[in-house]
């Protein structure tokens, strides 16, 4: 699960990873850059997005909701949660999704490496 | 709850991968000018996803409202002439104005002038005259029906009238009307002579030679009596209704007697008017139709006597037993139903579910019905509960694949990818403490730092 560098590649699936996946394909499919360049990049990403979000991200968040589905396996937790109420500190307001997935690799293993 | 932080996260990510990768860039001789693109096409695709407002977005939607305000004024002196332009047109040439309510008149190229007034006042009792039929001259007289069209007779032309019957009846029907033209323009010779001051009276005789004409042919066709007797006009006059009119005029004024005069030749259109009615009534008591029951109420379509012939023709099929209404029905269906399926292309275009369905049902309905696939027979429960094992079977399948399908595929709607630093469980009730997460919710992400969750199984 974890790259070489010792961090996640979990972030590739959210929009920042996914879009930047995009435009690398689109590189590689001008032959602007090879492949592997392509490769670097997102390792590059998974270590700047796990260290942008520890030091630049304060919010707490907190939800409750019912769980659907559970699943721990190769130290991920898979949450499936239904009837999600999300809520910011310090933020007025709430929001409320019927579905949410949680994809949790572990902080530990994480700082260890 | 706010993600304006998302923006500036995102920003300083993009950022510093931009600036770790510029050296692998350099190494592996790529142009700067390439770096630059990859950060312009990822931020642009960012954009377009709308999950947050991004500080490299241009922000024109805040200045953009107060913009538009100041627009309205500006046209304002360009909205000014339209006015003046409608003033001129309006004094200038009432006419114009005034056609659309003298709609009639322009649509009759004989008309000069005076006599066209008679229509509006005729065109006044539409809602009567419409429901009216030639076979009710024994209805009672809408009261605002002569208020209407007398005082307007008087100045009719009578020629007019029949020249255009005589025009409708060679547009219509060619040579086969000779004979009915000739009789009317005999017709005409007796309105010719007539007193000009009793023009009402020559109304009178203009429409009944349009009756006589139509009882004439009435009398060769045999048929569609309503349906004749409105076409012969159509073609000068575009408002069915008014030669209705005409005819109820007519059909009504000789049961009247009263101050008018009857000429020989209306005692006899009476006479014919009269056999004509009991024509009918014997028709519809024949269909078993009362007579009351709003039989004239089809004013197009075929008659009653082609749905027999329509009738006739489903039962041919053995013997001569009737078909109920409600065995047309299902047959019409049937049928309608197997062209459809043709459409389909025999069910290539439904939905894989419901095609199996329908074969498997068909199937079934050949083994019940000893189909030509059932030679040796015996073995029909067997069947039955083999096919009904796989149907459920397959049923249940699909439902589970389908409900697997919807909670893997659906990461993008809803997502949260994050840290765990603690998950805990006390029976049903969970606890969780996450950390540095992206959360997409509702088409806008957030990021927190921490996050505390509990939730029951």
């Amino acid at each position: 699960m974890a790259a070489n560098t010792g961090f996640y590649d979990l972030y590739r699936h959210g929009s920042l990873g996914l879009t930047l996946t995009d435009a690398l394909d689109e590189l590689i499919g001008d032959e602007s850059i090879a492949p592997q360049l392509a490769m670097k990049v997102l390792t590059q990403f998974d270590r700047v997005v796990a260290e942008t979000l520890q030091e630049k991200v304060k919010q707490r968040l907190t939800f409750k909701g019912s769980l659907d589905t559970y699943r721990f396996c190769d130290e991920v937790w898979t949450f499936l949660i239904r009837n999600v109420t999300f809520k910011m500190d310090g933020n007025q307001g709430s929001v409320v999704a019927d579905k949410v997935k949680i994809v949790s690799c572990s902080a530990k293993r994480n700082d260890d490496k | 709850m706010s993600n304006v932080h998302v923006g500036q996260v995102y920003e300083a990510v993009i950022q510093g991968v931009i600036d770790a990768v510029r050296v692998d860039f350099e190494e592996n001789g790529v142009e700067d000018g390439v770096l630059e693109d990859l950060k312009k096409k990822w931020q642009m695709k960012l954009s377009q996803l709308n999950v947050a407002q991004f500080p490299w977005d241009p922000k024109p939607e805040q200045p953009a409202p107060p913009a538009q305000p100041a627009a309205p004024p500006a046209p304002a002196p360009q909205a000014a002439p339209p006015p003046q332009a409608a003033y001129t047109q309006s004094t200038l040439s009432p006419q114009t104005s005034a056609q659309p309510l003298s709609l009639p008149n322009i649509n009759q190229p004989h008309s000069n002038g005076v006599p066209v007034k008679q229509e509006p006042g005729l065109v006044r009792s539409e809602p009567v005259a419409i429901k009216q039929e030639p076979g009710a001259g024994s209805q009672p007289v809408h009261p605002g029906y002569h208020n209407a069209s007398h005082p307007s007779l008087p100045t009719v032309n009578p020629s007019i009238a029949a020249t255009r019957a005589v025009q409708a009846l060679q547009n219509k029907y060619g040579e086969g009307a000779a004979a009915s033209i000739a009789s009317m323009s005999n017709g005409n010779g007796k309105v010719g002579q007539g007193n000009v001051g009793q023009a009402q009276q020559q109304q009178q005789q203009v429409q009944q030679q349009h009756a006589q004409h139509q009882q004439h042919s009435q009398h060769q066709q045999h048929s569609q009596q309503q349906q004749y007797q409105q076409h012969p006009q159509h073609p000068q006059q575009q408002r069915p209704q008014h030669p209705q009119q005409i005819q109820q005029q007519h059909m009504q004024r000789p049961q009247q007697g009263g101050p008018q005069q009857l000429t020989p030749e209306q005692v006899y259109q009476r006479q014919m008017q009269q056999r004509m009615q009991l024509q009918a009534q014997q028709a519809q008591q024949q269909r078993g139709i009362a007579p009351n029951s709003l039989p004239n109420a089809q004013t197009d379509g075929p008659s009653d006597d082609c749905w027999e012939a329509v009738m006739m023709r489903r039962n041919a099929e053995g013997q001569a037993v009737e078909m109920g209404r409600i065995e047309i029905d299902d047959h019409l269906h049937a049928q309608i139903a197997a062209r459809a399926k043709q459409m389909e292309g025999g069910g290539l275009m439904l939905p894989l579910k419901q095609a199996t369905k329908v074969r498997s049902l068909d199937n079934r309905r050949n083994r019940a019905a000893g189909g030509p696939s059932q030679v040796d027979g015996g073995e029909d429960d067997m069947k039955d509960e083999d096919l009904d094992d796989d149907a459920i079977n397959s049923d249940l399948d699909d439902s589970d694949d389908n409900k697997e399908d919807d909670d893997e595929d659906d990461d993008m709607g809803h997502m949260m990818l994050c840290m765990y630093d603690k998950v805990q469980r006390v029976k049903n009730k969970w606890k969780c403490t996450l950390k540095d997460g992206v959360l997409t919710v509702n088409g806008k992400e957030y990021v927190f730092h921490k996050a505390t969750g509990e939730y029951e199984w």
